[in-house]
């Protein structure tokens, strides 16, 4: 399935090269959702999450090239690429972050939407893993990871030492790879 | 500011995460790439967190969406009156020699950085870049070009990395190609494109010795010669 996938993905890419604008559609038919979903996840203005959604789409058209196969999905890629972008926005205080209790809601809020492209299932398996953390690392990698915030915004805004939030962080991972390798959730 | 390494591997999540500072980034990623302990461990948070992304959920797209980047695409690519014309072939003026020998400090961080897996990853690809030009900066063959554009090339073991900030989109239809002057003959050493501004070129042929270096527009694929003025320059 994950071999198809990336096979699809190259060839919508190479039709990209080549100024396809019908594969800049499909492409955005099948992943504007998803992209539009991260943006929306950081950026509290919708217009924003839409604007970065589209420069998303721009970056990929102009540049396909910068799409690997052999390193990861297009789906994979996309989300990297929307998601600098808004944490960027976020950074430069040009856009403001979603509060820390909108991103805790969201990522613990579960949704199923039929899709065959979403990869609904390991959604929820990542979704799983993360709910199996405690309280304080899923909260320390949601904001690094969703609030662009660094290790010392973390620890200002939990109110915790700065080593505490480092060490949040690094358990936090730990013990979702953990998770995840036992649940054998695939690499996207 | 020199961390001992316990202090560096407590932070390695954070550097994985994007969540390091960026005054400390090029510190911390030094420290990560050259030591075989952080890069197994920043490989494996790597993995981890690109799964993270899995967890968002689709949002149902505005009507005309795609119609609107469609349209935007159309909009910002040049008018046929924008794109540079071929210039022909020609001498660029680079006044002294420069560049000898190996930067040591930077391209070891560099080769590291490069050689560390684990920045493969999807969501790592822009933070490498960023790193790859705080590492350059202020090192090697120093560029500049209008807009206050500029690069830094670095000679690695096998090579050398090329790194430049502050350059606009091509045209369309046209590329960056990256030129060394040596023995007053121009060689290509490849053609690049940019993202928000920012390239990083790695560059396998050995550089030593050259006299100048340039960044010229050329159409896409690439020219054998300089056809216009070179965007950027060594001095």
């Amino acid at each position: 399935m994950m071999e198809r996938m990336l096979g699809v993905d190259s060839q919508v890419v190479e039709r990209l090269q080549n100024g396809d604008e019908t594969a800049l559609r499909e492409t955005i038919g099948l992943y504007g959702g998803v992209v539009l979903g991260m943006a929306r996840r950081i950026l509290f203005e919708p217009a924003m999450a839409e604007e970065v959604a589209q420069d998303t789409f721009l970056a990929l058209w102009r540049r396909p090239g910068a799409f690997d196969a052999s390193r990861g999905s297009l789906q994979s890629f996309l989300l990297g690429v929307a998601r600098n972008k808004a944490i960027d926005l976020v950074r430069k205080e040009e856009a403001r972050s979603r509060a820390r209790d909108l991103l805790m809601a969201e990522v613990e809020t579960a949704h199923t939407v039929e899709n065959p492209t979403d990869r609904s299932e390991d959604r929820r398996e990542v979704r799983d893993a993360l709910s199996q953390l405690s309280e304080v690392q899923r909260e320390a990698i949601v904001l690094a990871y969703f609030g662009g915030r660094t290790y010392r915004e973390v620890a200002a805004e939990l109110n915790i030492p700065e080593g505490t939030a480092k060490t949040r962080l690094r358990d936090g991972l730990i013990k979702l790879k953990d998770v995840l390798d036992k649940s054998g959730t695939a690499e996207i | 500011m020199d961390r001992a390494h316990e202090e560096y591997k407590v932070l390695v999540a954070a550097y994985a995460l994007g969540a390091i500072p960026p005054h400390e980034l090029a510190e911390v990623a030094h420290h990560v790439a050259s030591c075989a302990t952080c890069v197994e461990e920043a490989k494996a948070h790597s993995g981890v967190i690109d799964e993270l992304a899995l967890t968002v959920d689709p949002v149902p797209l505005p009507v005309g969406f795609a119609d609107g980047v469609l349209a935007l695409a159309k909009r910002r690519e040049p008018s046929p009156g924008e794109t540079p014309e071929p210039a022909g072939a020609q001498v660029l003026p680079f006044r002294r020699p420069v560049l000898s020998g190996v930067v040591a400090a930077a391209a070891a961080a560099i080769i590291g950085v490069l050689g560390a897996g684990f920045l493969d990853a999807r969501s790592d690809l822009r933070r490498t870049r960023q790193v790859i030009i705080a590492l350059t900066a202020d090192h090697g063959l120093a560029l500049a070009g209008a807009g206050g554009s500029e690069g830094h090339m670095v000679p690695t073991e096998n090579g050398a990395l090329f790194a430049a900030v502050g350059l606009p989109e091509p045209p369309a239809g046209r590329t960056y190609q990256l030129w060394v002057l040596r023995n007053d003959q121009f060689l290509s050493l490849g053609t690049f494109g940019v993202e928000e501004g920012e390239a990083v070129v790695r560059i396998e042929d050995p550089v030593e010795g050259v006299d100048g270096m340039a960044v010229t527009v050329e159409p896409e694929g690439g020219s054998e010669q300089p056809s216009t003025d070179p965007v950027m320059r060594s001095a």
